[in-house]
């Protein structure tokens, strides 16, 4: 009985293994890769292990010697190449047979033994070559064509169909668009000189022929194969021209053009020597770069650094190669998010069985959530895009918006490979926008002042992006003369914010700036104004489940970091329990679980319930009250209470369990059914059960108001 | 309760274990690598439970069964790990050893091989 347990999910797991290896070893084929070469060893290491386990004995004898094998390629010891290739997707198949060959019922032997002696033989043939010994039949490697620095390569094909190919049941053109699929026609010619007179045309004829170049990552065998058919009675020519062809002279011009405007944007040359570089050029032909540098408007060094910017630009733009609705890319999200739930509503009927079908119906699941996983992270590596354009954008933005307050400011951008989810991109444009417009208006000082200061006359201002601890962090910074901490105080305390001597910390202080109609310039700037765009900007970013905070030092500049998540449709949420209800917090925001005790928790006038934390105090809430529902216990110090922070402010949340940690698939709530600001959308559990998700930094506020 | 984990990333392999101690009273905690052993075991001390055994695979993705020991290590001392190796891994026996693991099994093994090695650990 235990046998046939560990038969069926052995059939299961030989199943996968194989599926696995077929295109693992195809894609060996094309492109010799350590790690799949590891994954290939690997698979077939874990089939020899469970096919002895499973008691299939020919399958293991036979799985042992193809590992021998193949641990010599992944050692390094001998090359991989077709002849091997073909012997392991054969191997593979026999292995398919005999483990699919019912009981008692005879796997075919005679090719198990044809394929172990050309196993054997690969073995033989290295071990002879370790031991010094020369061989005759070197193994042939397969040497693909050459491409270009992107791996493109480069065919002029040229296709005179016969006249007669319509009536072999071929359509020219069904032809031409196989080969188009391949790549891209970067050149096409029809020569239609051929075609009769219109009455003494044919309609069953071919008259045309084809003259294409071809721009593709296949190599040549692969074109040739579009052709199979059609090769040996038409008049079909394919060259490969990847060696000598020359890029479009147009592309080039456009690549030209943005090395100006890349020196440009960072401030190395002016508009009027751009114009000036351009004109000559067209008249001489020359390379931007060097009519740049011959007439001194920059150095060697700048170009250079123009020319890799735009190699990593052009990366960018070349990236994306099919077009797709991002509302179809949520719904497929959403999708697996129904499959993900109902993946765990199963794995929670599994908790009601017996153990043993409890064990045998997860380990079934594991394999399921493995490739969900797996088709998560393919699926948001989709919407993620990188930052770089975005932040290009705001090269023109600086220049112009600086020009017109007479500084003079650069615009420095780092990180442009970050990246994040396209929804999250789109919708930080504009208070980064904001931010930097800020920055210009009243972050960076005027010339004559910052020649005052001894500072370079000109400001820069700084982008930056970074992935840190599963976020994002954008900043803007600039060298400006920082923000002057005494004038916020005094508008504060002016607004009543905070008493006349009353101690405050500096991170609050600051975040007084993105309180509506906060203002510390007295004349608010033409262009936007602190304080008139600053609430928006932070509400914008707070709808984004993010957070900002700024970091400011007196004559050295002002930073604004903002952090973000990575995507908007998944968190890892920790799931809480209170009476009967469960909410989820964002683990992000979880700093640590506690017990506290009695003297631990006050109550303060006007400040409500406190609770002490490692020496300090934070505000204490409780869930039930806020939520009226029920709840198991009244007293902090007999719940538990889970520290979260938003925005280095902590808060103690009073709860009666701490569920588990799980991805958590959000689905937005329409604001008829909540306009708290407590939560921030809601998540269908396994049992089916909704849950709301809570929004820390709206709790905060919610408790401060 | 007391458990024995196996830490393989091959599901034939956890089902059979799992099925082999099972009829001699034994719970089994199952995990697909090792750092998924880790998480399940420490979830399991965090709920109060007793780790008996630790029987682990050495070739794993994410983190081998060498990496697994030598974390398992660094919190638990005591509790003997059990090893599974092929006879193409000899050298990995040596390693394992060095990590902290307790014995090994060499696969494919037979049941009672199994319950054996368990038991010998285990008393
Ligand atoms: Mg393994």
């Amino acid at each position: 009985m235990i046998d046939n347990a560990v038969r069926d999910v052995f059939l299961e797991e030989s199943k996968e293994l194989l599926d696995t290896l077929d295109s693992d070893i195809v894609r060996l084929e094309t492109s010799p890769d350590q790690d799949v070469m590891n994954r290939v060893f690997r698979s077939v290491h874990t089939l020899k292990g469970g096919s002895g386990i499973a008691g299939y004995d020919q399958v293991y004898e036979f799985t042992h010697g193809l590992e021998n094998l193949l641990d010599l390629v992944r050692k390094g010891e001998t090359q991989i190449n077709a002849a091997m290739i073909t012997l392991l997707l054969r191997s593979l198949d026999w292995i398919r047979q005999a483990v699919a060959a019912a009981d008692g019922e005879e796997c075919d032997i005679a090719v198990k033994e044809a394929l172990q002696r050309d196993i054997n033989a690969c073995i033989g043939e290295v071990s002879a070559v370790k031991a010094g010994g020369t061989h005759d039949e070197k193994p042939r490697i397969i040497v693909p064509g050459k491409t270009d620095a992107h791996g493109n390569r480069y065919y002029h094909i040229r296709c005179a169909f016969n006249e007669d190919i319509f009536l072999r049941g071929i359509d020219p053109l069904m032809i031409m668009e196989d080969l188009r699929r391949l790549g891209t026609f970067i050149q096409r010619k029809i020569n239609k000189k051929d075609v009769p007179n219109f009455d003494s045309l044919d309609p069953e004829k071919c008259y045309f022929s084809w003259e294409v170049v071809l721009k593709t990552e296949h190599t040549i065998e692969k074109v040739y194969e579009v052709f199979l058919f059609v090769h040996d009675d038409n008049d079909i020519v394919i060259r490969d021209i990847t060696e000598n062809y020359d890029p479009d002279s147009a592309d080039a011009r456009i690549a030209e053009k943005r090395i100006g405007e890349i020196l440009l944007g960072k401030g190395v040359i002016t508009e009027n020597e751009l114009n000036d570089v351009l004109n000559e050029q067209d008249q001489k032909n020359a390379k931007l770069g060097d009519l740049v540098v011959s007439k001194g408007y920059a150095t060697e060094k700048d170009v250079e650094h123009a020319l890799v910017d735009q190699e990593k630009i052009k990366k960018k733009i070349e990236t994306g190669t099919v077009r797709v609705d991002t509302a179809k890319l949520d719904n497929l999200l959403n999708l697996l998010g129904e499959i993900v739930i109902g993946q765990s509503a199963i794995s929670r009927l599994a908790d009601d069985m017996s153990e043993e079908q409890s064990f045998m119906l997860k380990n079934a699941l594991y394999g399921m959530e493995r490739t969900t996983r797996e088709f998560q992270e393919q699926l948001m590596s989709i919407r993620m895009i990188p930052i770089g354009p975005s932040f290009e954008q705001f090269r023109r933005f600086v220049r112009d918006v600086s020009h017109s307050l007479n500084k003079e400011i650069y615009l420095e951008i780092e990180g442009q490979d970050t990246e994040l989810d396209k929804t999250v991109i789109e919708r930080i444009s504009d208070p980064l926008k904001h931010m930097i417009r800020n920055a210009i208006d009243h972050g960076i000082e005027s010339p004559e002042t910052r020649a005052g200061a001894g500072k370079p006359k000109s400001g820069k201002i700084t982008l930056r992006a970074y992935h840190q601890e599963g976020n994002v962090f954008i900043e803007v910074s600039d060298d400006g003369g920082g923000i002057d901490r005494k004038e916020v105080r005094a508008k504060a305390e002016a607004l009543g914010l905070v008493k006349h001597g009353e101690e405050i910390a500096d991170a609050k202080l600051l975040q007084f700036l993105f309180l509506p109609g906060f203002s510390t310039t007295s004349q608010v700037g033409e262009l936007s104004g602190r304080g008139v765009g600053m609430d928006v900007v932070k509400n914008n970013i707070e709808s984004l489940r993010g957070s900002v905070e700024i970091e400011t030092r007196e004559k050295i500049g002002t930073t604004f970091r903002v952090k973000l998540p990575l995507t908007l449709a998944i968190i890892e949420g920790m799931l809480i329990r209170v009476g009967k209800s469960i909410f989820i917090l964002p683990m992000l925001s979880i700093v640590e679980s506690i017990r506290p005790r009695k003297e631990d928790v006050q109550t303060v006038e006007k400040k409500g319930e406190l609770i002490r934390v490692r020496g300090e105090y934070a505000p204490l809430v409780r869930l039930y009250e806020i939520f009226g529902i029920e709840s198991e216990h009244h007293n902090p110090w007999e719940s538990l209470v889970v520290i979260v922070e938003s925005a280095g402010v902590r808060l103690g949340i009073m709860i009666d369990e701490l569920v588990g940690q799980q991805q958590i698939v959000i689905k937005s709530l329409d604001t008829a059914i909540t306009n708290s600001r407590s939560v921030s959308g809601a998540a269908i559990l396994g049992n089916g059960q909704v849950a709301l998700i809570l929004d820390v930094h709206g709790l905060l506020s919610e408790i401060m108001s | 309760m007391r458990y024995i984990a196996i830490i393989d990333d091959s599901p034939t392999m956890r089902a059979s274990v799992m099925l082999t101690l099972k009829p001699f009273g034994y719970n089994v905690l199952q995990a697909q690598h090792g750092a998924e052993g880790l998480d399940v075991i420490q979830k399991a001390i965090a709920e109060g439970h007793e780790i008996a055994l630790a029987i682990c695979d050495i070739n794993m993705p994410v983190l081998d069964g060498i990496g697994f020991i030598n974390e398992f290590r660094k919190f638990d001392k005591f509790t003997p790990i059990l090893v599974l190796t092929t006879e193409s891994e000899q050298a990995t026996i040596q390693k394992g050893k060095q990590a902290g693991a307790s014995g090994w099994l060499i696969k494919p093994f037979k049941p009672d091989e199994l319950i054996q090695s368990v038991e010998r650990l285990i008393r």
